[in-house]
């Protein structure tokens, strides 16, 4: 699992080099620092504060998931507020854009559920959609914030 | 029993220490304006990141090597430790590099500098006001994250330079 952890940490970076040419590189900084301890908290309140989800301890397991919390999760999210900031979609396709990585970051918890790396003690795929479409609703919202200051400082 | 957040078993010592921190924030707004609003953002998201990361992924299963607060479960005030108590430091260190623009060997010295301040703070919040309790953590290790983390740091400031028009920092 770590292997795939690791490869999949080196695409989303990788990815960055396209990303650049979408958001500028003061948003990918400061929004991958403002999503990554959002992702982490609410890793934190699930396992060790409400005890919903359980991860298997196996350390390898552990780095897995926080080169995935660190690095691929947030810069798939970037991914998704570089989507939702283009002036080329309509609004309808920003709409199906947020459906589709709320449905591939719910597919993760899926396969981590699968392959045992997560038990879901009092939790569903479906409190798994609804986390990650808070979390995507506010990335969004930081970022229209954050771009509007942005906006004044860039020439 | 589970909880989102928990709160403290005490206001004591280590809760009455966090009130106390936020007054290191009072004197940034005293100094001359150094940081825009994007800088001042991006620097405090940034180190609101940095601890958060760090306690999470050693202060937690499977390391545990240290709690935080009163309990090993995250409470009101560990969360806002991370958003109130870290940035300010990190605020200081990059007035001083910024408006000094020290190199080389004055540049390692400012980072050390910093770097034992928050050791000697951090051994304060373990020794006496029980905001840390070490499990096998020691004040050693925290010395060489702040290396790094001032490191950093340095390195986002730079990085805010390259990217924002002269006048506007």
């Amino acid at each position: 699992m770590i292997i795939i952890a690791v490869l999949t940490g080196i695409i989303a970076l990788c990815s960055l080099l396209l990303l650049r040419h979408k958001l500028h590189p003061i948003e990918l900084l400061t929004y991958w620092a403002f999503i990554t301890p959002i992702e982490q908290l609410s890793y934190i309140l699930l396992t060790e504060n409400l005890h919903y989800v359980e991860i298997n301890q196996d350390i390898s397991v552990y780095l897995a998931l926080r080169i995935t919390d660190i690095i691929t999760i947030p810069i798939i999210i970037l991914w998704f507020l570089a989507t939702i900031h283009s002036n080329a979609l309509s609004v309808t396709l920003k709409t199906i854009f947020f459906v589709i990585f709320d449905f591939v970051f719910t597919g993760m918890d899926y396969y981590l559920w699968k392959i045992q790396v997560y038990t879901f003690i009092n939790w569903t795929l479906f409190n798994s959609m609804l986390l990650y479409a808070a979390m995507l609703t506010i990335a969004a919202a930081f970022m229209f914030l954050f771009r509007f200051f942005l906006k004044k400082e860039l020439p | 029993m589970s909880m989102i957040f928990f709160p403290p078993i005490k206001f004591d010592v280590n809760e009455w220490f966090f009130l106390f921190a936020l007054l290191t924030w009072v004197p940034l707004f005293f100094l001359p304006k150094h940081f825009s609003p994007v800088s001042f953002v991006t620097i405090w998201v940034f180190n609101y990141c940095l601890g958060q990361t760090a306690d999470y992924s050693i202060a937690f299963k499977p390391f545990d090597l240290y709690d935080i607060n009163d309990r090993p479960e995250l409470e009101y005030f560990d969360f806002l430790l991370y958003f109130c108590t870290y940035p300010p430091i990190a605020f200081y260190m990059l007035y001083i590099y910024d408006s000094w623009k020290p190199k080389k060997w004055k540049l390692s010295f400012l980072i050390l500098a910093f770097a034992v301040v928050s050791m000697l703070l951090e051994w304060t919040s373990v020794k006496w006001l029980h905001v840390f309790t070490y499990k096998g953590w020691t004040i050693l290790y925290s010395g060489f994250v702040y290396l790094v983390v001032y490191s950093l740091n340095i390195a986002v400031i730079r990085f805010l330079r390259k990217h924002l028009p002269r006048t506007v920092r």
